[in-house]
């Protein structure tokens, strides 16, 4: 009775030794798992950047030249004229090679102008791109001008479609009057003659 | 009969220790790479007004590794539009945004009796940490008006002030006339068809050190990487890689050494040596891109 009693007893301890064994090892292995989770960073550091974007803006550059600037004031604040119906398309510098706009925008016209004649005329204003089959308007707005010279802002007016495969982008001014004269200046006072776009 | 048996098993088991003594090390481990100022996380605001559609942002940046080992690093870009459903993704490419990492560093006249900078001609190279090209700008100025330079990868032997020539291996980087000011500006990019520093060059080994004066001279950001200068085409041998003749007046030296990954050489990893790496972050916003929040996440990843 008291050797099957030991015999017992030892089975229990191997038991007992196995339990412990087997704990040991998933202790080690899980221990072993964190050290080595520890030790294999993801990453040494993160940068994160933030911001609204606004849709481009464009200035006259050179009226000599009739160049329209892209995010970039006009350089000086000179003044240049439009006869009667004549019109004048300041152009995008370069090849753009192939701008599509996955949005339609909305365009604010900025004008600071005069006209020489006592009654105010129109002018249009106009904004679109040059694509594979030439010039294509998407923006149309008549502004009256009067004969002091004031700085002139529309509201922001919806496009009829979105620039594809667009290689420049011109703001064009128009004149609709006879025997008159448009002053338009490029900037004053911190004000600019310019095309804003929106979604 | 059992119990003996036991008895003596347990008295043999007694009798053999297990160990004789235990020997066990605490210590606080850093991580290696960080910021400069010891960060691990970093926020910035792409322009602090609006940004605007068409135009480039950059924000400044150091790493800082502060181990003796080299340490390769990747960028991981996350690009997107708040909304649009991308920005917990790892890993998203939001069209109209291109990020890219750039670094700069400048050239000097410098006397080679202390190589202390003096005062001569100057340059600046401004070159993007990982491509599959060596993409760059470059501006010198007080140079000989209307003269050939080569700007160069010079890569050093162990002896290097003995057996030297910038051969081990070197690349020409660009060839450029300055004008008749004696001003150099280009921009280009070169497939040099290996990381800098080359795994041969000594400049990118354990035993360099161009930091706090340990080699007697230089007190530079980086303490290993790889040297680029400028010399007069005449005294480059493209061939060999090997500048001709020690005409040191005539050179411009680096004064910090450069990093850079050849991301179609052994896979993407920049390598970092000890000391601190100058970057900025270089956000390219697309004329055509939709306005609208943006977030532009890079996780610097060690590279296994």
């Amino acid at each position: 009775m008291a050797i099957r009693s030991r015999f017992i007893s030892l089975e229990v301890s191997l038991l007992l030794i196995m339990n412990k064994k087997t704990i040991a090892v998933i202790a080690i292995s899980l221990l072993i798992g964190g050290i080595s989770l520890a030790a294999l960073l993801d990453y040494y550091g993160i940068m994160t950047g933030s911001g609204e974007v606004s849709a481009p803006e464009f200035y006259i550059g050179s009226a000599t030249n009739e160049t329209l600037l892209i995010n970039e004031k006009s350089p000086d604040c000179a003044h240049f004229d439009l006869e009667d119906s004549s019109v004048r398309a300041f152009k995008t510098e370069g090849d753009l090679e192939g701008i599509n706009f996955s949005y339609i925008p909305k365009v604010r016209f900025s004008v600071r102008a005069h006209i020489t004649k006592g009654t105010p005329q129109d002018l249009t204003l106009r904004f679109g791109y040059i694509g594979d089959n030439g010039p294509v308007t998407i923006c149309e707005t008549d502004v009256s001008i009067g004969s002091g010279i004031d700085n002139y802002t529309t509201d922001f007016i919806e496009c009829s479609g979105g620039p594809i495969n667009a290689r420049k982008f011109y703001y064009e001014m128009k004149g609709n009057c006879e025997e008159c004269k448009y002053i338009i200046g490029k900037c004053a006072g911190g004000f600019y003659t310019k095309v804003e776009l929106s979604k | 009969m059992v119990v003996a048996g036991v008895l003596v098993a347990g008295v043999a088991s007694a009798a053999i220790l297990a160990v004789y003594t235990t020997m066990i090390g605490e210590g606080n481990v850093e991580q290696s790479v960080v910021f400069g100022d010891g960060g691990t996380e970093k926020s910035y605001t792409i322009e602090n007004s609006s940004a605007i559609a068409g135009n480039t942002y950059i924000q400044n940046y150091n790493l800082m590794n502060k181990s003796e080992t080299t340490a390769p690093i990747k960028f991981v870009t996350n690009q997107c539009i708040v909304g649009g459903g991308y920005c917990n993704y790892e890993m998203h490419d939001e069209p109209g945004v291109t990020t890219s990492y750039w670094s700069t560093v400048q050239l000097a006249a410098k006397d080679p009796s202390n190589w202390q900078i003096n005062g001569g001609g100057s340059g600046v190279l401004t070159y993007e940490l990982a491509a599959s090209t060596f993409n760059y700008e470059f501006e010198a100025s007080g140079l000989t008006p209307n003269k050939s330079y080569s700007l160069i990868y010079y890569a050093d032997k162990q002896d290097r002030f003995e057996d030297w020539g910038g051969d081990n291996p070197g690349a020409l980087i660009a060839t450029a006339q300055t004008n008749d000011e004696g001003k150099i500006s280009i921009e280009g990019s070169t497939n040099l068809g290996m990381d800098l520093p080359h795994k041969n060059d000594w400049n990118g080994t354990s035993e360099a050190n161009y930091c706090d004066v340990a080699n007697g001279f230089d007190d530079y950001d980086l303490c290993r990487g790889a040297k680029v200068w400028l010399v007069p085409s005449n005294r480059y041998d493209e061939p060999s890689k090997s500048v001709v003749g020690w005409n040191p007046g005539e050179y411009l030296f680096e004064t910090d050494l450069i990093t850079y990954d050849d991301t179609d050489i052994d896979g993407v990893a920049l390598y970092l040596g000890t000391g601190k790496l100058n970057f900025f972050v270089k956000n390219e916003l697309d004329i055509a891109l939709e306005p609208g929040n943006y977030v532009v996440k890079t996780k610097v990843e060690p590279v296994q």
